[in-house]
């Protein structure tokens, strides 16, 4: 049995991880309140199955995977359940970004932007080009194939630069 | 590295490129079709223009406060299978049907259990109403005191400490005699904390001695001190969280202590036990 002490260190490793696995999740349910279910119970698996993580490797990414499969999971169940589907950002509000807007109300509709991105493109975005892992890592994660991973980054990549376009004229 | 990518939409070797994913003579291909192709360079910025944006909408969303009931849930929820029944009710949203009926089952025993638990612990808890009521109040009360000094204090950047850490031999000697207290000023760089000086605060209507210490990013940690009851052996840490401050607290002999910081660090525990051996 692993020893209180470790299993303690395992617990704050999680909390450290905590904001970025918040974000990873998100990309994954696009609202925030799926997200907060997400990692909750991502991090109730994590530590019931801590003793299986050797310590090797990346926590993150092994957390992640993890995150993943229970939202495939999740979402398989909602499809059985029909009508119980996700409410995407892009029909919650009000998406443009005001420039005006003080940096709290900014920070919430970037985030809502971002949220709109196709399903599959943010989660590819952000594992690779912010968070910085490999295209295989980031395919090992998501369980997709690295040519996906490219093709996904790169129309992540195309959106998001049509996202500021579409800001440019709406203040213009 | 990717071997081989000339199949592939311009848009996605572009990108590929961007992250120097191509091997050296795709590579070179790319630097070759930039140089002479307007189309393939307004492309091959588009991308770098999304990506710079999103980088940015991404750090933004690290800003978002983790909710503290995450937090506790990690940090104190019981270990092993069992954790998945302390998890705050929201998460139950993801758990498969089939579950709900065990769920349920739980609720309705831990309910009796908790309805059989109150009679007996007001039959019992009657006869110590005069004691018991008032040392969890004022447990309660030194620990708010403290966090609430400690997220005032921690954003003095001119004026943390009341005294420097320059002083520590005034410091030892002018908070042993307000406090009542005997300790050293521990020596946390192992913990990549530097000391940076000392208060005496009031806290449950006692004088309360306060170290304050800085860590690398920054972030103010403190100790705090302050003689009560005695209880002889040093107690458990307990964990508890006040809003965006953590603090892990004991007793040992006739002093109660706390170690506080932010409720994002996960090293909290960790320092406690230094100071616990090092005050």
């Amino acid at each position: 049995m692993r020893a209180v002490a470790e299993t303690q260190d395992f617990r704050q490793e999680l909390v450290a991880l905590l904001p970025k696995l918040r974000r990873f999740a998100t990309t994954l349910t696009r609202n925030a309140s799926d997200a907060d279910d997400l990692v909750q119970e991502a991090c109730a698996r994590a530590i019931t199955r801590s003793r299986l993580w050797n310590g090797e490797g990346s926590l993150e990414s092994w957390v992640y995977a993890m995150t993943r499969n229970l939202w495939v999971d999740e979402i398989r169940k909602r499809k059985i359940r029909a009508g119980t589907g996700t409410v995407d950002a892009a029909d919650d509000g009000d998406l443009h970004v005001e420039a005006s807007a003080d940096k709290a109300v900014y920070a919430k509709q970037l985030h809502r932007m971002i949220m709109t991105m196709p399903e599959g493109l943010s989660s590819v975005f952000l594992l690779v080009n912010v968070e910085g892992h490999s295209y295989r890592g980031a395919a090992d994660i998501l369980n997709i194939p690295i040519g996906t991973v490219m093709s996904r980054l790169s129309a992540a990549r195309i959106r998001l630069s049509e996202m500021i376009a579409e800001q440019a004229e709406r203040s213009a | 590295m990717l071997e081989r990518t000339r199949d592939l939409p311009l848009e996605v070797r572009l990108s590929a490129y961007l992250d120097g994913q191509l091997s050296e003579g795709e590579m070179n291909e790319i630097k070759r079709l930039l140089a002479c192709d307007d189309e393939a360079q307004a492309l091959l910025e588009r991308l770098k223009l999304g990506s710079a944006f999103g980088n940015k909408a991404f750090g933004e969303m690290l800003n978002d406060p983790v909710p503290l009931q995450l937090v506790r849930d990690i940090k104190k929820g019981p270990s092993g299978a069992s954790l998945s029944a302390d998890i705050a009710p929201s998460a139950s949203r993801l758990r498969s049907a089939s579950t709900v009926g065990y769920w349920l089952r739980t609720v309705a025993v831990s309910l009796a259990i908790f309805v059989a638990g109150s009679c007996l612990g007001y039959l019992v808890g009657h006869r110590e109403e005069e004691t018991l009521p008032v040392q969890l109040i004022a447990a309660r009360s030194w620990l708010d005191d403290v966090a609430d000094y400690h997220r005032i204090y921690s954003r003095q950047g001119r004026h943390l400490a009341e005294v420097p850490a320059s002083e520590p031999g005034h410091i030892v000697e002018w908070l042993s005699a307000g406090v009542g207290v005997n300790f050293a000023i521990p020596d946390l760089s192992q913990e990549k904390l530097a000391f940076e000086g000392a208060r005496l605060l009031v806290t449950d209507g006692k004088p309360t001695a306060q170290l304050l210490y800085r860590d690398e990013d920054g972030d103010i940690f403190t100790i705090c001190f302050l003689k009560s009851e005695a209880v002889g052996e040093k107690t458990e840490f307990t964990d508890a969280i006040r809003n965006d401050v953590a603090l892990v607290s004991w007793q040992k002999d006739a002093v109660s202590y706390a170690v506080v910081g932010p409720s994002s660090d996960p090293a909290l525990r960790r320092i406690a036990e230094a100071v616990a051996s090092g005050i």
